[in-house]
């Protein structure tokens, strides 16, 4: 169980590795983050969960090519792996089938 | 203008950092320094060393196992595996070392259990700390003397008006007595008899094996005995209610019996315990027959001085008032008088229950025999020169082999190994040797207990269950392997790899240090013979 757990702030990144197709890589993230959740959060924690995250098999990572930005350090992308998205699937379901228990009335009118 | 990320930070996280993550993470923060660089360069270097600071965790922290340790770890494991092999090669060598160092450790051990028990006198009963005895220091008509027992009536005035008293008890002395039960007719002598207080059980933690200690001692003529004792005469659950006749007159009652009291106690020699009421003087008033040693427990917010400063006014306050009732035309301002010209005194004391056994040494009406704190001195002299003496006796022992060894540095030099290598290699010999020493010197040792047992008199045993012996143990061991190996070892790890190899090797080199040594070795021979002799004065 432990295995599979993802905690909040590790889904939310998973979601946006996932959300990227390809693309995700450090900055990236932070950034699409920083927007989503209108706050300031440090690359530190990005790189936290996305190395547990790894570690767990819920994504893969490439380095990407050498360019000329970044002072010549090549990018490393991360994707989401089928096991990442099983877990997120299985989140969303966990999430909805509650989220629809929810009885109208206890909201009044 | 050039935008560069704070030097510092950027080294730091160099070093620290994981080399797999290491680019993507500088990549990252630099990427992320660029686009801040260009809103405000200061708020950039900050963030920047800022996130390096974040970065410092153990997600991304070296490990150090993996990448440095692996090779040590196995050089470790070969040099034990050589050590071993070497240590075999030459079997004589080896057990004439090992038997040498065993030898020296086991004597030191000895002599440090023999100083533990010593400073472990008296601690074993509750509150030691802030129990103390009172005593006497006199000088009448130009000699001196030293109490260990004062007046009967000092335990009542001190309970009176002492306020930082918690509790008093008295002792009396007897020494020794003729004991028999009631209705036989062969005595026994008992060498300890002593008079105690009821306080007795309280002050010292006690509890009766048989018996209830809240009235054991409340009568006259009632004793209680030692569980030794006790099966000396009766059995211990017959002893209570027994009568026992002391001294072929008076009869007492045996009312309990306790555990027998520790060796490092001062009441170890002690077996018989009277209630202190059987004694005809024991409320005396009189303040010149010093009979009752007198212990003092204090409050725990008193401190000794309080107590010294309150002993101090003793004599004057109750001494010499009873003192006038016997002499007419004493006052306390004559009697000062007279001390003065004559330099006459009678001080009260202190001393804590704990240091009794080595610093009171020779008092009148000392429970036991003392011990003495030079001892405890000269001894850890002692045991220390004793096992430099090994150690020293190992260096020259390996140095003199240490020629049959230069062809196996040669080749290991040619192979490549460097000096350090070496060194460690001969260190890790030495202290399997060392190791290998202790296990002997330990089975040394518990064959030779008893028989040092008999000689110091006292029961000691080794703690072979107390985890501090064998931390003790393992580090005494581990800086005696690398103390004795060092010299050895930088001696033969220096050998040129030619002459090694040729065979034909430099004897002078070491030749002034080992007389040095040699000579050093018969020096401390010499003088651990002398404070032996010392010692048993």
């Amino acid at each position: 169980m432990s295995e599979q757990s993802l905690g909040e702030f590790e889904e939310l990144v998973l979601l946006l590795v996932a959300a990227s197709n390809h693309e995700a890589y450090g900055v990236q993230i932070l950034e699409n983050l920083e927007e989503k959740l209108g706050k300031k959060v440090n690359i530190s924690a990005v790189h936290v969960v996305l190395k547990r995250m790894e570690t767990k098999g819920f994504v893969e990572s490439k380095f990407g090519g050498i360019t000329n930005e970044r002072g010549g350090r090549r990018k490393k992308y991360y994707n989401v792996t089928s096991q990442g998205k099983t877990v997120l699937d299985r989140q969303f379901e966990l999430r909805t089938s509650i989220y629809k228990q929810i009885p109208k009335i206890s909201f009044g009118q | 203008m050039k935008m560069a990320p704070p030097k510092r930070a950027l080294k730091f996280l160099r070093w620290f950092c994981r080399k797999d993550y290491l680019e993507e993470i500088e990549g990252d923060l630099l990427e992320l320094f660029e686009k801040q660089y260009e809103d405000s360069p200061v708020k950039a270097k900050r963030k920047f060393t800022w996130s390096v600071i974040k970065y410092f965790r153990t997600d991304f922290i070296k490990s150090f196992k993996n990448v440095n340790n692996s090779n040590s770890i196995a050089m470790f494991k070969n040099h034990v595996k050589i050590a071993w092999r070497s240590l075999k090669r030459q079997p004589f060598f080896t057990s004439l070392n090992i038997f040498g160092l065993a030898i020296g450790m086991a004597g030191s051990l000895l002599v440090g259990l023999y100083i533990h028990d010593e400073l472990s006198f008296d601690k074993m009963f509750a509150d030691s700390e802030r129990i103390y005895r009172i005593n006497i220091d006199n000088r009448t008509a130009g000699e001196e003397s030293h109490h260990a027992a004062v007046s009967g009536a000092l335990a009542s005035v001190i309970r009176e008006d002492y306020p930082h008293q918690e509790l008093v008890t008295r002792f009396k002395n007897e020494k020794s007595a003729l004991i028999r039960k009631v209705g036989t007719v062969q005595n026994v002598k008992e060498n300890n008899v002593v008079g105690v207080d009821q306080t007795f059980f309280e002050m010292f933690g006690l509890d009766l094996l048989i018996g209830d200690k809240s009235t054991a001692l409340n009568e006259a003529n009632t004793l209680i005995l030692t569980r030794t004792a006790a099966e000396k005469h009766f059995g211990i659950n017959e002893a209570v209610g027994q009568s026992m006749l002391l001294n072929n007159k008076d009869v007492f009652i045996v009312t309990g019996v306790i555990e027998d009291l520790p060796k490092n106690s001062f009441l170890r020699n002690h077996g018989v315990f009277m209630s202190i009421s059987s004694f005809e003087d024991a409320d005396n008033i009189a303040w010149n027959n010093w009979n009752y040693p007198t212990f003092v427990k204090l409050l725990p917010t008193a401190k000794k001085a309080d107590l010294d400063a309150y002993a101090s006014t003793v004599t004057e306050r109750y001494l010499i008032p009873w003192a006038m009732s016997c002499m007419p035309g004493l006052t306390v301002e004559s009697a000062r008088e007279m001390n003065k010209t004559t330099g006459n005194y009678l001080n009260f004391v202190t001393i804590n229950l704990t240091d009794i056994h080595l610093y009171s040494a020779d008092r009148d009406g000392e429970f036991s025999r003392n011990g003495a704190i030079q001892n405890v001195y000269i001894l850890s002299f002692v045991g220390f020169f004793l096992i430099l003496l090994a150690s020293i006796n190992f260096m020259n022992l390996s140095t003199a082999y240490s020629l049959k060894r230069a062809k196996e540095v040669g080749i290991r030099k040619t192979l490549g190994s460097n000096r350090l290598g070496l060194i460690k290699q001969f260190l890790t010999e030495a202290g399997l040797m060392s190791f290998i020493s202790l296990l002997c010197a330990i089975v040394v040792a518990s064959l030779a207990l008893p028989y040092f047992n008999a000689l110091s008199g006292k029961s000691i045993v080794i703690p072979y269950t107390s985890f501090n012996f064998w931390l003790i143990m393992l580090i005494t061991a581990l800086i005696l392997g690398l103390f004795s190996g060092s010299y050895p070892a930088f001696l033969m790890s220096k050998f040129s790899p030619i002459r090694g190899l040729k065979g034909n090797s430099d004897g002078n080199g070491n030749g002034k240090v080992r007389n040095f040594l040699v000579i050093f070795q018969f020096a401390i021979s010499v003088f651990l013979i002398v404070s032996t002799l010392v010692v048993f004065e």
